[in-house]
């Protein structure tokens, strides 16, 4: 696993933009994402997020595994257990011919559940495709900052900063005790029992849970000895939210508004299309 | 000169904010993520996993109180859809979720006082742990806002991460708990 | 003048102790001064810094008694933050003092949390990176740095707050003894400027060209001297603290210990090969960091490793063990290649013993540690107990009290160490590798630690890394130098020692090894082959006797 955030953005219309934009617009996207019931508009909402995405300019080479991996989880999660829910989701509904039946399970495949996997997949894609830019398209350190600024205490806001730092020492600590257990003779024998599993990892959880703690101790000193928490801070890193800012946030501002009206008013398209 | 007791002051109710929470908090969301790597599916099951990593939420709310806990659940969560891609926004609510394990564990623990024996602590821990992952996941039905139907809420999420979340945290939290326990005086704070 | 801080009788009780941790101590610091206090480990000093530094009581549970004054004002009122305007603290680990995610971000912090406008911060930022010559790091992250770029940074992050005192904790426990002293340079400009400083320390030797104005000596948490440098260097146990080599010599003329002079016993006669690389190259993935490496080290040898911080060493030695893969070439152990030896054959040549011994302990108690590796091996109930005995013997400790039922953590520092080896113990190999044996142990506990290992039985060969100059030449049989990705030297202590090629001062030459008190003594006075004595040993024959003479 990687074990520190990447920024990959460069100098793209995205890295260019306030962090803001980048938590807003996901954010945004859930909100309008969580009420499209229609595959015609959930399919347009797709388009806006992916081209959102594009303007990111984040290399493929970077993230194909990273894409693969949000792909197969969008397909297991969404595609197939949308189709098994989907089945009984629409059970009531007019357009429930049965298709086929899927085998062992015999849950029929429905018009009505398909589609409702269908929608379900691209809700995800969505969704992940304007979080792309928020994983990758923040520089280090930005993150911390955003939040300050968006009205999370700053005592807090800095904690995510330092979870950051801890991220990449906590896991060569894993590797040196992995290490050093096996040099120990430690080689568990392989079950199928999980609980037996889980079990087995007490010589590596143990130490380096223990070992992280006791040496925070002297990063807390290093925070009080320099005031940490002791009256309202200024940070170094100055946010500027700009025209442009402006623009990307109330467009996607604007489809929440939409979206929102939308269902609350009952004119939202229907969930099943065909 | 007197003498300044931060802990007891601390003791008096669990919502004090200090640096230490602060960086414990932090600690825990990083071993979170960094432990994740030993997480492995169930054998015959298609796609439950048991991430052992997740025993570190309620041990910080136990032992360092429920803020540190929120903390550690839900900026540890947030983390590794960072890392993965996803952006912490895509399951904000499984985040939170992750969070409300660690500040109910805190909470709970609290206010029962830790019994003498060595078996007692080890069930006092697994079971508040157990009771705080059934409460806190309970958040997680605002996948309904998201368009999920009950049934796909309760049966194919809610359900499912219980039993593994709750494999893991029953077995490892009162062991982490009781390693720390000779420990949380050595610093003397 | 005011005394920046003072204190005057103070004694500290931790709430979790019985005996007080300081007694009776007494100290003043005013501007344009350095103090050094130095002592063995639990002498007191950790607990002198937090009390000057406000941690405790603030943060640290204790009773304090006595008077302590800041700025000539009683400190009792002045919140951590208060005391904090005039205290500055580098912390012994430059690595837990570094937060900020860049090198700007950690200058910045400080000031951040006073509320400072950014434009001022950045100014500031900029200057004091200039003054310390750290410019061009100032955007890269805190992982990216050497450990000694780290302690300079981690200076700034003190230096941009403009404290009138800068408390300096263990400079040279750096791995980087280079590092360290371009750090105690920036001190002594500090200082010069107008400021103070008060260093712990028990290095004396290399603290000495600093000049303190005052030295305050700990033991057991009493003052056992405090005065100026001349009469500290008078009193100061040889065994507890690390003195200068002319000091050593001064100390067998007063007061003559009266054991004969001994001539080194000749290197360990090579037995058979016990570790060889076959024009291996050693790296992780697609890296390369050593090259080329083709060398034996044999059974009966005491093998020390040297060179700078992050030049291989570790690489070198963990590929022993297969916990580095030889990319090409080959690494065998008793002539067989290491990753064709099964975890059990392996563990039974070699035990390793890593920089941090808390690094594996995971058990409830010391004895359940212990049955670890043996149960492990498949050993029987019976023969466990017998082998965990029979280890825990071998590093003394057997004797303290209840060891078997204490949980491993609560064990002091060295305890742990002597508990790492005894867990190596178990598995009875008969080569120890040590990964910086000495690192965060004073002198008195580090020369017990490295005797008693090197008497341990049924081990035949001892291969270490180590920073410690010293320690390397006066223990090893043999040395081997890596820099730049290859081994550059490999030869008895006194040919190292005599290949001036090799060495650098603060003043200058180009060789890869710091050049130290000791080495020019030995260099002087030493034996020009074969091993070399201990620095109070050779300062007995050069007290008493004229230098060898050149074969």
């Amino acid at each position: 696993m990687e074990v520190s955030p990447r920024y990959l953005a460069g100098r793209s219309f995205l890295g260019r933009r306030d962090p803001r934009v980048l938590i807003g617009v996901p954010a945004l996207t859930v909100v309008v994402a969580a009420q499209v019931e229609d595959l015609r508009v959930m399919a347009a909402l797709v388009v806006i997020a992916f081209a959102y995405y594009a303007s990111a300019r984040i290399p493929l080479r970077e993230v194909r595994s990273n894409w693969t991996f949000v792909l197969v989880f969008v397909l297991i999660m969404a595609g197939i257990n949308g189709i098994i829910v989907g089945a009984q989701a629409s059970a009531t509904s007019d357009d429930n011919a049965t298709l086929a039946t899927i085998p062992l399970i015999g849950v029929p495949v429905t018009i009505g559940s398909i589609s409702y996997a269908t929608n379900l997949t691209l809700r995800f894609l969505a969704i992940a495709a304007t979080g792309f830019p928020l994983a990758f398209s923040i520089r280090p350190g930005d993150l911390a900052v955003a939040f300050a600024r968006l009205g999370l205490p700053s005592r807090f806001a800095y904690g995510i900063d330092l979870t950051f730092k801890f991220l990449p020492s906590t896991a060569a600590s894993l590797a040196e005790t992995i290490a050093a257990q096996r040099l120990r003779g430690y080689e568990p024998p392989p079950t199928h029992n999980p609980i037996k599993k889980v079990l087995q990892l007490r010589p590596l959880m143990v130490p380096v849970t223990v070992n992280s703690f006791i040496d925070a101790e002297d990063v807390v000193d290093a925070l009080d000895l320099r005031g940490f928490g002791t009256q309202k801070r200024t940070w170094l890193r100055q946010l500027r939210f700009g025209a442009v800012d402006y623009l990307v946030v109330g467009f996607f501002l604007l489809l929440a508004l939409l979206a929102t009206t939308a269902s609350l008013t009952g004119r939202m398209p229907a969930l099943w299309i065909f | 000169m007197s003498t300044a007791t931060a802990t007891e002051r601390r003791n008096r109710t669990p919502w004090i904010v200090s640096s230490r929470t602060i960086v414990f908090g932090a600690i825990g969301a990083a071993l979170y993520g960094a432990l994740g790597v030993l997480s492995f599916i169930i054998p015959g099951t298609a796609n439950v996993a048991i991430r052992p990593a997740i025993a570190i939420i309620p041990f910080v709310g136990a032992r360092f109180g429920p803020i540190a806990g929120f903390f550690t659940g839900a900026v540890g969560n947030a983390l590794v859809d960072q890392i993965q891609g996803f952006g912490f926004l895509t399951y904000w609510n499984w985040s939170l979720a992750n969070g409300f394990i660690g500040l109910v564990t805190g909470l709970i623990a609290f206010y029962t006082p830790e019994p003498k024996k060595t078996g007692a602590q080890i069930l006092r821990v697994a079971l508040i742990a157990f009771v705080a992952v059934i409460v806190g996941l309970l958040f997680t039905a605002t996948d309904l806002l998201l368009g999920n139907t009950f049934e796909y809420w309760f049966f194919g999420a809610y359900i499912p991460a219980v039993i593994s979340t709750s494999i893991a945290v029953v077995i490892i939290a009162p062991v982490l708990d009781q390693a720390w326990k000779p420990l949380q005086n050595l610093a003397g704070r | 003048m005011t005394a920046l801080v003072e204190l005057q009788g103070v004694t500290v009780t931790y709430r979790s102790a019985v005996r007080p941790a300081l007694v009776d101590a007494t100290v003043s610091i005013s501007a344009g001064e350095i103090v050094l206090v130095a002592g063995p480990s639990g002498c007191g000093k950790s607990t002198l810094l937090r009390v000057v530094n406000g941690l405790v009581p603030r943060s640290y549970r204790a009773e304090v008694s006595g008077d302590v004054l800041v700025n000539g004002q009683d400190a009792t009122a002045v919140s951590l933050r208060g005391i904090a305007d005039t205290v500055g603290t580098l912390l012994q680990n430059p690595a837990k003092q570094v937060v900020g995610h860049s090198v700007l971000a950690e200058l910045a912090f400080g000031l951040e949390n006073r509320g400072v406008r950014p434009a001022e911060i950045l100014s500031r930022a900029q200057a004091v990176a200039r003054r310390l010559g750290i410019e061009d790091l100032l955007e890269s992250a805190p992982h990216e740095l050497s450990g000694g770029q780290l302690q300079l940074v981690a200076f700034a992050g003190i230096l941009i707050l403009e404290p009138a005192l800068i408390i300096v904790d263990e400079p040279l426990a750096n791995l980087d003894p280079d590092a360290s002293h371009r750090l105690l340079d920036a001190v002594r400009e500090y200082v010069r400027g107008g400021g103070a400083a008060l260093i712990v320390e028990h290095r004396v030797d290399e603290i000495v060209a600093l000049a303190p104005d005052l030295v305050l000596y700990l033991d057991q948490g009493a003052t056992r001297y405090s005065g100026d440098l001349a009469g500290f260097l008078a009193v100061a146990s040889p065994q507890a603290v690390k003195l200068p080599f002319r000091t050593l010599v001064d100390r067998h003329r007063s007061e003559p210990d009266g054991l004969p002079v001994v001539p080194e016993p000749d290197c360990a006669t090579a037995g058979a090969s016990r570790l060889e690389f076959v024009d291996a190259h050693l790296g992780y993935g697609r890296t390369t960091i050593l090259s080329d490496v083709t060398t034996r080290l044999h059974a009966g040898e005491r093998v020390a490793i040297l060179g700078h911080n992050g030049a291989g060493k570790s690489t070198l030695l963990r590929a022993a063990v297969g916990l580095v893969e030889p990319l090409s070439g080959e690494v065998l152990l008793d002539d067989v290649p290491v990753e064709t030896l099964g975890a059990k054959d392996l563990v039974a040549i070699c035990g390793y013993l890593f920089q941090n011994p808390a690094q594996a302990l995971f058990s409830d108690t010391v004895a359940a540690e212990l049955t670890f590796g043996p149960k492990n091996l498949g050993r029987t109930e019976a023969e466990t107990l017998e082998i965990s005995r029979v280890a825990l013997e071998a590093v003394l400790l057997h004797e303290e009290p209840e060891i078997l039922s204490r949980p491993p953590r609560t064990l002091s520092f060295g305890q742990q160490r002597r508990l790492a080896v005894a867990l190596a113990l178990t598995l009875q190999p008969r080569t120890l590798i040590l990964d910086e044996p000495t690192a965060g142990q004073d002198e008195r506990s580090a020369t017990h630690f490295l005797d008693a290992i090197w008497d341990l039985p049924g081990i035949d060969s001892i291969y270490f890394i180590t920073h410690d100059i010293d320690m390397a030449l006066s223990r090893a049989d043999r040395v081997l130098v890596v820099s730049d990705g290859c081994i550059v030297a490999d030869d008895t202590p006194a040919a190292i020692v005599h290949d001036t090629g090799l060495w650098h001062t603060v003043v200058g030459g180009t060789g890869v090894l710091r050049e130290t008190d000791y080495v020019r003594a030995a260099r002087e006075h030493g034996p020009r082959s074969g091993r070399m004595p201990r620095a109070w040993d050779l300062a007995r024959q050069v007290a008493g006797a004229p230098p060898v003479p050149a074969p």
